[in-house]
Order: structure tokens, then C-alpha cells, then sequence
């Protein structure tokens, strides 16, 4: 089952007068369940792709699909609906909200929804503990390590079992032996169903994706 | 954002929300100090005029000033009482009428003697120049003026000169040889304005007794009052004309008898004060304006320092619509806190003048409730206004661009 169908998408930014293109004629075709890791250099288009995948982004032309349904028609509105049911984002930069306790992070996307406060409270505790951060829950992210903090956010991204995971550069902050640590907790999601698009520069990391594809100067060079 | 957040938030930036408080406060404070101070300088006007007689008219028989009919100008105008007492059955809308005779003599209890002003009136002058009598006491009534009894009502001062802390009621007074019969005292009140002197300086006695115990036959001056408030000048027309025609003056001269209408005269005060009110209360509202400004410029940083926040806000499914309520909500409890703050301080010196012997003299001041309302609709406005504009430039915020911050 189809769950990303994108065909011949492009973004480009305009800088002053030079059209810079991000992505140029992307066509990718990812199903429901897929851990597809996502290499290249640096300028490819990677994160811009990222972000037309989740909704953060429109493309400039193209037809984007996501779970069947054409993204481009919809307003600003519905966009923030999909991405808050059907997209969990883990960035390289964590992106936690610095006033907020560990928990209240992981309960923001569930706050978002309209989720009680007593049911995202116990599902929050719930993730944090799978994490491994059951002791951390009134922390805020200034009181907790890379690795923590990066944890935290993959509790966040989760939180409100979204079909689709997508973690750029998660590692890229990280010591090795945490990287390796929060792509083994983002497996375990793969393993559950949750179909997982992951940017790296590690090969050694990539080659446990299902699915390698290679982007260069914005497109797509290898996708076996 | 929740309250907590806010408050935590707005604590990293301290001087800069205490600097737009107080600018907002200030303003808020400048509307509710000009106005409620305009408000009581104006009910104590009020009051005081009523004090002569809520919504009365004087009228004063002078020399004629236009020919008339043959005559020469320069006539004096000549009424009597009778003439007043018809009054009311030719001028439709007259509610109450008294003429008024005016001496000036010596008054003896005993061996102690004042020099007043001695009024000959109806009945109904009570209740047109509000004298009150004290209990135990009563004023001219129709029988009194029927028989031309020779009672008297005394000023509360000239009580005070004749018999002290005595009561009155019951004793007996000369005047121009003739036994008087207090039957009533003044009770003491407020007033600012008058003619020949103030009510507790004089006496009334019937006008009928008056008119035997002098010899006087023409009345000095009459109090009237309209049935409806507003039609006034109406009826001051309709009299005048009646008393052109039985004393044969042009009923288009003015100064042949000269009218001191009060209910013209409140009219033109509260227009006044309206008139300062609102270029006190207008001058207010731009302090507050300013303030605005102060509470859009606080929220435009708070936006520009949140950038990154919104950015995640956004990825994380928040809807723009809600990020634009999240700004304008902050920036209305901002501009609450501010209206309190001024509020507050106004309100201290409001009550606080409220209880001082200034009051004597500008009156009361006080809040009303319509000034309230328009206090708070206007500090809703301004906070909306100074939440909108920042409030769109987070709503607006590209996630992509937020995040990259
Ligand atoms: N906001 C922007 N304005 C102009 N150019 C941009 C912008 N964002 C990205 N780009 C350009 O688009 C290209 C792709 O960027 P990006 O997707 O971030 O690559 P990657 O994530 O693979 O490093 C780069 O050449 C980059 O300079
Ligand atoms: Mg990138």
C-alpha cells in the first residue's frame, strides 16, 4: 500500500534574481511499513524533501500524494491537521520547546489534538519510559544530555502514532553510541508498522534501512 | 501558551512588559482620573443648582423697551398677583406658578433684631425653590394665604440670629408692627446661586399678607416650572405673551420682563461639561494609544524571539489560526494586567480625594458605569489592535523559514 507518492516534484527557492532549485523532478514511490534511509551530499535536497514529505513544505511543481490524498488543494489548515495525525518530525537540532518539562514536550502533539490533559499525561509517561527516561519526565531540555533530549523528541514524534516518521540528520548532534541508540528506538517504531524516511551520512546506519535512495543536485540518482 | 508560560516568559523580559504595563496603565489611569473628577465637579454643580429649584424659571417685571401701542418705552411693568394666579389656565403646559413679593426689613424677637429679606409667596413656591422645613414645622399653605394669616417661614440662619439653639416654631415675631407666627425653619441646604440673597438669609410669609402687611401691589418676580422637562421656552412664550397682553407690553420685548430660565441654563452646563469630558477623556485616550504602541512593539519581540518556538508549534500540527489567538490572547491578558494596574492607582486617588474636605469644592469624584464600560471597550480595542498586527506575522510565519532560526 501506497504511502508517499511523489511525482516529478520540484522546489525551488528564488534568491533575489537567481531561481535556486532544491529538488528537480523528484518522482518516489514509498509504501505504508518501508524504512527507507535517504543519502547524499550536503545542498542535495534532502531536508527539502523532508519537508515537502511532511507537509512543512509545498512543492513549486509536481503532484504530491500522502496516504492517497493529493496535498496540493489543501489550505494552511488542514496541512497543520496532517502533520499533527500523520507525520512525526525528529530533527538534527531537537527542536524541544525550552520551557516545557520532557513531558509536556512529548504531550504538546496530543495538546494540539485536543487530547485530555490526564489521557496525554499517562501517554507521555508511558513513552518516556520506553525511552528509557522514566526518571526524567520534569526535566526540561536544558537539564538533559544530546542523546536525552534527542530521545525525548522520538517520544514526541510518535506521540500521536503517526503513519509516517521522518527523522533528518538524527544522529547528526550525536555521539555515535547515542545515534546508534535513538536509530534502535526508531526501528523498534518500524517494526510496529510506522513507515520511517531517515536522512544520514552514516553508511553504516543506512545499510539497515529496507531502502537506500541517493539524491544528488536535487534529484533522485539511486533508488534501487 | 498557558498562563504559567506566559508569565515565565514575560519574566525574562521584565523591564521591557513593567515599562508597557505602566505605559498602558497610564493611560488607563489618565481616562478614569479626568473623567470621574469631570464627573463629580459636575453632579456637585448640579446638586447645587437643584437646590435652587430643579428646572425653575424666574421671571423679573423690568421697564419696557419698545414702543407699544401708542406708549412710550421706558414703562414699568406692572403685575399683580391675581394677574399670576390666571396664569395657569391661559398658558397650556404651565405646571406650577408663584409670584413673589420682595422686601427688605427689620424683624424683632423681642429685644433681638435681623435685617432679612422678607418673600410674599403661594404655596407652591416650596416645592419650585425646594424649601424644605424641618419637621415640626410646615410652609404657607392655602389657608394661610386665603385669610392672609400673618405666619412666617424663617431662613435656618435667620432662625439661628432670632432665637439660637431654640426651637422656633411656635414663637411669635414683629414685623412692621404686626405679630408673626413661626410655623417653619428652613432646613439647611446647598446652594449656589440666588437672587437677593441665599434661602437661609430670608423669610417667606403668604403673598396675600404680604401685599396688606406693605401695601405693596405689584409682584417683584414669578416662579414657574414646565410640566414637561424641555418645552421650557415654550411656555416662557406662551406666559410672556399672556402678560404682554393683560399689561400692555410688545410680547416681542424681551427686557420688559426678564426670564432666568435654570432648565436652559443645566442644559448649557452639561453640554460643557460633555465638551470637557471628551477633550479630557479624548486627550486620555491617546496616552492609552501610546500605550498601545508600547504593547504592539513588547509583542512584535516576543514574536521575533519565539520565531523558532512557532516554527515547532507549527511541524508539530498547530494550526496558524491558533498560533494568531495564542498572540492576541497574550496581548489581551498583557493589556488586562496593565488596565488593573492603572485602574488601581486611579481608583486609590479617586476614593482617596473621596474622602478629603476638597470634596466641598470640586465634588465627588466617581467612576460611572457608562464610563466604565467605555474604559474597559477601550482597552479591549487597544489590545486587540496592538495584538493584531504582530499576532498576523506569527500566523504568517513560514515553518521551514521558523525553524531554520
Ligand atoms: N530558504 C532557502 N533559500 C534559498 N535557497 C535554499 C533555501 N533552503 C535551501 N536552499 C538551497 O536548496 C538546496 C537544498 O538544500 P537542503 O534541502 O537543505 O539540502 P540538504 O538538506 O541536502 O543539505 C541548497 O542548495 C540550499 O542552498
Ligand atoms: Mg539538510
Amino acid at each position: 500500500m501506497t504511502m508517499i507518492q511523489l511525482d516529478q516534484v520540484s522546489r525551488h527557492y528564488v534568491n533575489g534574481t537567481r531561481r535556486v532549485p532544491a529538488l528537480s523532478g523528484v518522482s518516489l514511490k514509498i509504501d505504508g511499513g518501508e524504512y527507507v534511509a535517504l543519502l547524499g551530499p550536503s545542498g542535495s535536497g534532502k531536508s527539502t524533501l523532508m519537508h515537502v514529505i511532511g507537509c512543512l513544505d509545498r512543492p513549486t511543481a509536481g503532484v504530491y500524494q500522502l496516504d492517497g490524498v493529493d496535498v496540493a488543494g489543501l489550505d494552511s489548515g488542514s496541512l497543520a491537521a496532517i502533520r499533527n495525525r500523520k507525520i512525526g518530525f525528529v530533527f538534527q537540532r531537537f527542536h524541544l520547546m525550552s520551557r516545557l518539562s520532557a513531558w509536556e514536550n512529548v504531550a504538546l502533539p496530543m495538546r494540539l489534538a485536543g487530547m485530555g490533559l490526564a489521557g496525554r499525561k499517562a501517554r507521555a509517561a508511558a513513552l518516556l519510559e520506553r525511552m528509557g527516561l522514566a526518571d526524567r519526565q520534569d526535566h526540561r531540555p536544558h537539564q538533559l544530555s544530546g542523546g536525552e533530549q534527542q530521545r525525548v523528541a522520538v517520544a514526541r514524534a510518535v506521540a500521536n502514532r503517526p503513519p509516517v516518521i521522518l527523522a533528518d540528520e538524527p544522529t547528526g548532534n550525536l555521539d555515535s553510541q547515542s545515534g546508534a541508540a535513538i536509530v534502535r528506538l526508531l526501528e523498534e517504531f518500524v517494526a510496529e508498522g510506522h513507515t520511517l524516511v531517515m536522512v544520514t551520512h552514516d553508511l553504516a546506519l543506512s545499510r539497515r534501512a529496507g531502502r537506500i535512495v541517493r539524491l544528488k543536485d536535487g534529484c533522485v540518482v539511486r533508488d534501487p | 501558551m498557558s498562563m504559567r508560560e506566559l508569565v515565565a516568559a514575560l519574566r525574562e523580559e521584565k523591564g521591557r512588559t513593567l515599562g508597557t504595563l505602566l505605559g498602558l496603565g497610564w493611560g488607563i489611569f489618565a481616562i478614569l482620573v479626568m473623567v470621574s473628577f469631570g464627573t463629580g465637579l459636575e453632579e456637585l454643580l448640579q446638586h447645587k443648582a437643584a437646590n435652587l429649584g430643579p428646572g425653575i424659571a424666574i421671571a423679573f417685571p423690568r421697564r419696557t423697551v419698545l414702543p407699544h401701542e401708542g406708549w412710550e418705552p421706558g414703562r414699568p411693568v406692572l403685575i399683580r398677583r391675581e394677574q399670576v394666579e390666571s396664569l395657569p389656565a391661559q398658558v397650556a403646559g404651565l405646571a406650577s406658578i408663584s409670584p413673589e413679593f420682595i422686601t427688605f426689613d427689620r424683624l424683632w424677637a423681642g429685644d433681638r433684631v435681623v435685617r432679612v429679606t422678607i418673600s410674599g409667596v403661594a404655596p407652591a413656591y416650596a416645592a419650585l425653590r425646594t424649601w424644605r422645613v424641618e419637621s415640626g414645622g410646615r410652609f404657607v399653605n392655602d389657608v394661610d394665604a386665603a385669610e392672609r394669616r400673618r405666619v412666617v417661614v424663617l431662613g435656618n440662619r435667620v432662625k439661628d440670629l432670632l432665637f439660637g439653639r431654640e426651637p422656633a416654631v411656635g414663637r411669635w415675631l414683629q414685623l412692621r408692627g404686626n405679630r408673626f407666627l413661626v410655623i417653619g425653619v428652613l432646613a439647611p441646604k446647598l446652594q449656589d446661586s440666588s437672587y437677593s440673597s441665599e434661602d437661609q438669609d430670608r423669610v417667606c410669609i403668604p403673598a396675600t399678607t404680604f401685599e396688606e402687611v406693605t401695601g405693596d401691589r405689584f409682584v417683584d418676580a414669578l416662579v414657574y416650572r414646565a410640566g414637561a422637562p424641555g418645552n421650557q421656552a415654550q411656555i416662557t412664550r406662551r406666559l410672556r405673551e399672556a402678560l404682554a397682553r393683560s399689561c400692555g407690553f410688545s410680547p416681542r420685548d424681551e427686557a420688559a420682563l426678564q426670564v432666568w430660565d435654570t432648565a436652559a441654563e443645566a442644559r448649557m452646563r452639561s453640554y460643557t461639561f460633555l465638551g470637557l469630558n471628551l477633550m479630557l477623556g479624548g486627550s486620555a485616550v491617546m496616552t492609552l494609544m501610546v500605550g498601545g504602541v508600547g504593547v504592539a512593539n513588547l509583542m512584535f519581540i516576543r514574536v521575533r524571539k519565539r520565531t523558532r518556538e512557532i516554527g515547532i508549534l507549527l511541524a508539530l500540527g498547530a494550526r496558524p489560526r491558533s498560533i494568531l489567538r495564542g498572540v492576541l490572547g497574550e496581548t489581551l491578558v498583557l493589556s488586562a494586567a496593565g488596565g488593573l494596574l492603572g485602574a488601581g492607582a486611579a481608583m486609590l486617588v479617586i476614593v482617596g480625594v473621596g474622602v478629603t474636605p476638597l470634596i466641598e469644592d470640586i465634588g465627588v469624584p466617581r467612576v460611572s458605569l457608562p464610563t466604565a464600560a467605555v474604559t474597559v471597550g477601550l482597552l479591549g480595542g487597544v489590545g486587540l489592535l496592538a495584538g493584531w498586527f504582530p499576532a498576523r506575522r506569527a500566523a504568517g510565519l513560514d515553518p521551514v523559514q521558523a525553524l531554520t532560526e
